[in-house]
Order: structure tokens, then C-alpha cells, then sequence
């Protein structure tokens, strides 16, 4: 029909004021809260770390500096370190590893944690087995979540270096990294942000597939798409020729003098997923206790619906909600940890490389940070805090627009 | 008839919620958890009064040192849990450092507990500029990681102690994410059409607040101290693992660090590198009884919390 009815069409536009409006009211509520944490910010690191005056003119106080930095943020200016180099530079040089690593095994735990969540909390029941895999379950979780990141990094190094090493021969690899890369025609960096990518890629194409063939029904096609877009990378890896290369970074890298490897990105990502997939386990653990009993679980249970159908489709759907909002207000210590795991992976490996030389990948935001820190420059640590909290107000932002897509009723009942 | 009389012949809601919680057993084996800390905590100081007294030089848990030994070793006779690499007895320096790590936790969870409930509740309940006020100020706080903050004060700032350290955790947690959740949680205690019916009986709203809304919230606020306990231990001993404070002080953190970062003998010249003799300087009893002592208190506070949450709440209970 050319011509819509003008009710309807009264109701269509009537109701995208109500989205936009919504979202606008989101967004400038998220620029409100920015400022605020940026002020706090400020004066919070001006009352604990003082910055140095002899760098600046003389005349220059607190309010001015204030001013002149609040000004220089609307421009995307962060300042100037100690050193001179422009902070915003230094940041953004390191951020796109931290993202890269955070994403991807941010993306992975959540697949890892919402999986065991759901069929631990889920058998608990008469079953014995049920209930000791559901202790183990979370036994592990915590361990790992509550285990001192560093412990945890080297446990990791040390244990998984002779086999990490022996594999690497056994596919015949030679001990020197740098001769893998030689003739290649790019360096470790671009791969491993390439590779990142199109493993980011993969995995939100799989997520998203997974989601659509659910809502479908099929029942077998679900589990298989992830392995199905991690094999399909490793052929792309395989027929672009770049497997050699890309075997190295996954393994150990191997220095050129002695045979002990710096710390891969790979392991922070794995380390980084061992870290954050017990929250996200809890989460929705708890999230499926809340719901497991409620009347609509009978009813479609007395349906004859499969049970796999009761707890994915059913009950998964009401848990998701309180799971993305816990999910998201455990990011900003996620994102901590991830820096400390970063730090330690570098740092770590390179404590047990001996002296020999420590060739270790050019780390992310900690590098910088934790560079800033020891020389008390406080510009770069300002910086540091301020470009983190913009990170989270984006993805916190992000997390309001999924959460009205998936809830009307929030964006009906207004403020919550 | 006075209708305002009528819930004062029950139970008070709190003694009876505490009854509820020691019934569960993941509260009373975290419990148990908690006594043996405090047991090893306190049997630092009557070892040193007794079969350590008069050792000072071997058995101080700053700086001791066994000169026959060549360190780090295993555990022996003399020294049970072995020594570190800087020859510092372990289970010395393990007690010592305890007491300071539980009282770190538990003052940052205190603090959490107190603040997150405060204006959490008061928040939820009274609405208005308040809840403007709280839910700005967490959502400043919640943007700002507090380790991360914790790390650039204490190196910062020698002087920044550990106490310290606690107190300005619990402040970032409790405004930020601590207020956060509890007043999500209170706004829908408020909703409950008990909390009406309390209010045309004639209740006030700190008589409310106490009696009608906080038993429901206090499990969850149990959970965000747990949280707080747990992030307070690990940033405080990721600060002493950097070295950051004081360098004789003496933590769980830079146990670890002592353990793995410190190495008497480097080898000379990359040909002679040796992997046994390089395997052997880990001081393994100083790593694991530090990383099994943060466990510990970590999981401790998460049976109690998650024990009372699921005495108090039977919906999460199965």
C-alpha cells in the first residue's frame, strides 16, 4: 500500500520521539556525569599527587590549571607530560592493544562464564553429580578470581612454558622469533592487531549467529557456530601464509639469545578470561537461582517444552537484564585487572628471563600508566584515569541503549 | 487500637536475620574460615614470645635471617614453612602478615557496608535532590577503578599506610558502586506494597528505612562487602607487591614478590644459564602460603556473604 492508514502512521511517529528522546537524555546524562567525574578526578589526583609547578609558569594555579584542562578536554587535549610528549599521544599509542585484548577476552569469558552459569546453576537439583560439579564450578571460579593477579601470571608462565616450548618445536618452529618474522613484511604488532580484529569480528558474527539460530529453534546449530567461526579464521590464518608467524605469537615468543620466551599477548588474553569468566559465572548462577522457581517455568515445563528450551529461552531471557547490568558494573575492575595483568605478563616473564634479554610486545595502557606512576607524572596519570572513565561511560552507554532495545518497559517507566 | 504497636511483638527483623544466616552452613564453614585466620594471625606473637624468643636475628619476620642456610629452602625442623629468598623465616612472616591483611579487608568491607546502605537506602526512599545527589556522585565514583587510584597514592605518598589505603577503598567502592546497587535493590523494596501498608500504619521513614527495608537489603549489601573486602586485599597487596610502600614493610603481597621477583644468584653469562638451579631459587613455600592465605580470606568472605544471602533470601536457594 502506497498510502499508510493515519493511525498508523500517527503511532509509528509517535513513537520514535519517545526513543530519541530517550537516548538523548541518556547521552546528556552521560555528559553531566563525565563532567563530574572529571572534576572529581582532577582534584582528587591535585590533592594526592600535587603537580609540579616549576614546569609551569609561576602564576599558574589550581583553578586555572582546572580551567585550562576542562577546556583542552572539549578539544580531545589531555595536556602535556613531564616530559613534553603530548599525553593524549601517549594514550592513545597503547590503548588499542588494552581494547583489542579486552574485547576479545571480555567477549570470551562472557560466552565461558554465561555458559557454565547457566547448566551448573541449571542441573542443581536432586541430581548428586549436579550439585558437586556446581561446587567445583564455583570453587574454581573464585580461586581464579580471588588469586592475586600476579600469582596467577606466573603460575601461568611457569608451568606453561616447557610445554609451550616443546610444542613449538614439535611444529617446527625455530627458537628465534625474529627470524620467523625476517621475510615477512610486517612486524609482530600488525599481526597481532590484525588478528585481533578479525578475531573480534569472528566472534561478534558467531555471537549474533548464535542468538538468530536460537530464536529459530534449532537446536544443534548453536553450539556449533563458534567453533565453526574460530576454524574458519584458522583456515583464513592458514591460506593467507601467515600460519608461521601467527603459530609464534600464539606460542611463546622465543628471545634471540637464550631459549626462554617473554609473555605473549595470547597469555594475558588467556589469563585476563580466566580472571573475569568466574564473574560472569556467578552472575548469571545467580540470575537463574532468582528465576528458577517462578510460576512460568512450571507452566512451560507442564507444556512438555525441553528443558534446554525452559532454560535458555524462558528463563535466560529474564536473567539476561540483571547480567548485562552486573555484567557492566563489574567492567571498571575487569579493566583493573586486566592492567595489572598486562603489567605482570610483561614484568613476570621478563623476571624469569634471568637477565638474558627480554624481548616482551609493547604493552598497553599499563606500560603507560605504570611508566607515569614511578615518575610521578601526574598529566599522563591524569590522563590515564580520565581516558578509562570515558571508556566506561561509552560502554556503560552502550549498555543503556541494549538494555531499552531488549526492555521497553524502561523506556516507559522512565528514570529507574 | 494502636496499629503503630502491633510489629513490636515480633522478633526484631535483625536478630532474627543473624539467626537465619548461622543456620546456613556456607556461613559457618566461612565463619570457621575466619577463626583459623585469626587463630594463625594471633599465634604470631606467642611464637615470638616463646620458641622464637631471643632468635630476633633468625626469626624476625622484617629481618631475619638463618646464616647456615643457603636460601630460599623447603620446609625443615627449623624453619616449618621453609625459608624466602631474602632468608626470612615463612611462617613468621606469613603470621605476621595476616592480622594486617584481615584487618585491611574487613575495614574496607566495614566501610562499604556502612556507606552503601546509608545513602543507598535513603536515596531510594526519599527520591528527590538526594537521589540526584547519590546517584551523580556514585557514577562519578563507579568511572574511577580504586586500585588503580590506591597505586598512584601509594607510590605517590610514602607515607600512605595500610589503614589508610583500607579507608580510601571503601570510600570509592561504597559512594560508587556499593550506593549504586543498594539503591537499585531499595527502589524495588520500596515498590513492595508492605512498605505502604507500613506507611499508612503510621511508621516514620527512619522506622522504615531500619526495620522494613534494611533486613532485605542487607544481604545484598553483604554481597558488595565481600566484593570490597576482596578488591581492598588484592589492591592493597598488589601495591606491596610493586614495592611501593615502605620497603620493610612486610605483606602478603610482597611475600609474593619476595618470592618470585627477588633472585640471589644470576647466573654469569647466558651460556652458563642453567634451568635447575634457576627452578630451585623460587621461594614455592613463600608464593603459595601468600597466594593460599589471599584465598583464604577471599573465600571466607564469600561463604559468609553468599551463605547469608541464600539464608535470607530462600528464592536463591533452589
Amino acid at each position: 500500500m502506497a498510502v499508510a492508514s493515519p493511525e498508523l502512521s500517527d503511532r509509528v511517529a509517535g513513537s520514535h520521539p519517545g526513543v530519541l528522546a530517550f537516548l538523548f537524555r541518556r547521552a546528556a546524562a552521560s555528559l553531566i556525569r563525565l563532567v563530574v567525574f572529571v572534576v572529581i578526578v582532577f582534584f582528587l589526583i591535585e590533592a594526592l599527587i600535587p603537580y609540579d609547578n616549576t614546569s609551569v609558569g609561576p602564576g599558574d594555579s589550581v583553578s586555572e590549571r582546572f580551567v585550562d584542562y576542562m577546556l583542552g578536554l572539549a578539544r580531545g587535549d589531555l595536556g602535556q607530560s613531564y616530559g613534553g610528549a603530548s599525553v593524549t599521544a601517549l594514550i592513545f599509542e597503547s590503548l588499542p592493544t588494552t581494547l583489542l585484548i579486552f574485547a576479545t577476552g571480555g567477549i570470551l569469558a562472557y560466552l565461558l562464564g554465561s555458559w557454565l552459569g547457566r547448566i551448573v546453576e541449571w542441573r542443581r537439583g536432586p541430581i548428586e553429580g549436579g550439585r558437586i560439579a556446581g561446587g567445583l564450578a564455583t570453587a574454581v571460579g573464585l580461586v581464579l578470581y580471588t588469586m592475586f593477579p600476579p600469582l596467577l601470571i606466573f603460575l601461568l608462565v611457569h608451568f606453561g612454558r616447557d610445554p609451550l616450548l616443546s610444542a613449538r618445536s614439535a611444529l617446527g618452529l625455530p627458537t628465534d622469533s625474529l627470524v620467523v618474522f625476517r621475510d615477512a613484511g610486517f612486524d609482530e604488532a600488525q599481526l597481532i592487531s590484525f588478528g585481533g580484529r578479525a578475531l573480534l569480528v569472528a566472534l561478534l558474527i558467531a555471537v549474533i549467529a548464535r542468538s538468530g539460530a536460537r530464536r529459530m529453534g534449532w537446536r544443534l546449530l548453536p553450539a556449533l557456530v563458534l567453533p565453526a567461526a574460530l576454524a574458519a579464521m584458522v583456515v583464513a590464518v592458514a591460506r593467507l601464509g601467515v600460519g608461521r608467524q601467527a603459530l609464534d605469537v600464539f606460542f611463546f615468543r622465543s628471545s634471540r639469545e637464550v631459549e626462554i620466551g617473554a609473555g605473549s599477548p595470547v597469555l594475558v588474553v588467556v589469563a585476563f578470561l580466566l580472571v573475569a569468566f568466574g564473574e560472569v559465572m556467578f552472575v548469571w548462577r545467580a540470575g537463574i537461582a532468582d528465576e528458577r522457581s517462578e510460576d512460568y517455568v512450571l507452566t512451560a515445563r507442564a507444556k512438555a517444552v525441553p528443558e534446554f528450551l525452559v532454560r535458555d529461552r524462558h528463563v535466560a531471557r529474564n536473567v539476561v537484564l540483571p547480567v548485562l547490568a552486573r555484567s557492566f558494573a563489574a567492567l571498571p575492575f575487569l579493566l583493573t585487572g586486566l592492567i595489572i595483568i598486562e603489567y605482570q605478563v610483561q614484568i613476570g616473564s621478563c623476571a624469569l628471563s634471568q637477565g638474558a634479554e627480554c624481548v616482551y610486545w609493547s604493552g598497553g595502557l599499563s606500560t603507560t600508566l605504570f611508566s607515569a606512576v614511578r615518575n610521578a607524572d601526574t598529566p599522563v596519570i591524569l590522563g590515564v584515569l580520565v581516558v578509562m572513565g570515558l571508556l566506561l561511560l561509552v560502554l556503560r552507554l552502550v549498555a543503556e541503549i541494549a538494555q531499552v532495545s531488549l526492555d521497553p518497559r524502561i523506556r516507559l517507566g522512565g528514570e529507574r | 487500637m494502636n496499629v503503630d504497636r502491633a510489629p513490636d511483638r515480633l522478633p526484631s527483623p535483625i536478630t532474627g536475620t543473624g539467626r537465619q544466616m548461622l543456620r546456613s552452613l556456607k556461613v559457618r564453614v566461612g565463619l570457621s574460615v575466619f577463626v583459623l585466620l585469626l587463630g594463625d594471625a594471633a599465634a604470631h606473637p606467642l611464637l615470638q614470645a616463646t620458641i622464637w624468643n631471643g632468635q630476633e636475628s633468625i626469626y624476625s619476620p622484617e629481618t631475619g635471617h638463618d646464616r647456615d642456610l643457603e636460601h630460599p629452602t623447603g620446609p625443615s625442623g627449623a624453619h616449618v614453612l621453609g625459608t624466602d629468598a631474602l632468608g626470612r623465616d615463612v611462617l613468621s612472616t606469613l603470621t605476621f602478615s595476616l592480622a594486617p591483611a584481615l584487618q585491611v579487608a574487613v575495614l574496607a568491607a566495614l566501610v562499604v557496608g556502612l556507606l552503601s546502605i546509608v545513602f543507598g537506602s535513603l536515596a531510594a526512599y526519599s527520591r528527590g535532590w538526594i537521589d540526584v545527589a547519590v546517584t551523580s556522585v556514585g557514577d562519578a565514583f563507579s568511572l574511577l577503578p580504586p586500585t588503580i587510584v590506591l597505586l598512584v597514592v601509594g607510590v605517590g605518598k610514602p607515607a600512605f599506610g595500610m589503614i589508610d589505603a583500607a579507608l580510601l577503598f571503601g570510600l570509592l567502592y561504597g559512594l560508587g558502586p556499593g550506593a549504586l546497587v543498594i539503591r537499585s535493590r531499595a527502589l524495588s523494596v520500596v515498590e513492595k506494597p508492605f512498605i505502604d501498608a507500613a506507611r499508612v500504619a503510621g511508621s516514620g521513614p527512619g522506622r522504615i528505612i531500619r526495620s522494613q527495608m534494611l533486613p532485605h537489603l542487607l544481604p545484598y549489601a553483604g554481597v558488595q562487602m565481600m566484593g570490597a573486602g576482596i578488591g581492598a586485599l588484592i589492591s592493597v597487596a598488589f601495591i606491596q607487591y610493586l614495592g611501593a610502600t615502605d620497603e620493610s614493610r612486610v605483606g602478603l603481597g610482597s611475600m609474593i614478590y619476595t618470592a618470585i621477583d627477588v633472585q640471589p644468584v644470576l647466573p654469569t653469562g647466558f651460556g652458563s644459564f642453567n634451568m635447575g638451579d634457576f627452578h630451585a631459587r623460587i621461594g614455592w613455600t613463600s608464593l603459595l602460603s601468600a597466594g593460599l592465605a589471599m584465598t583464604l580470606i577471599a573465600a571466607a568472605f564469600y561463604l559468609v556473604a553468599v551463605g547469608s544471602r541464600d539464608a535470607v533470601i530462600p528464592r536463591t536457594r533452589r
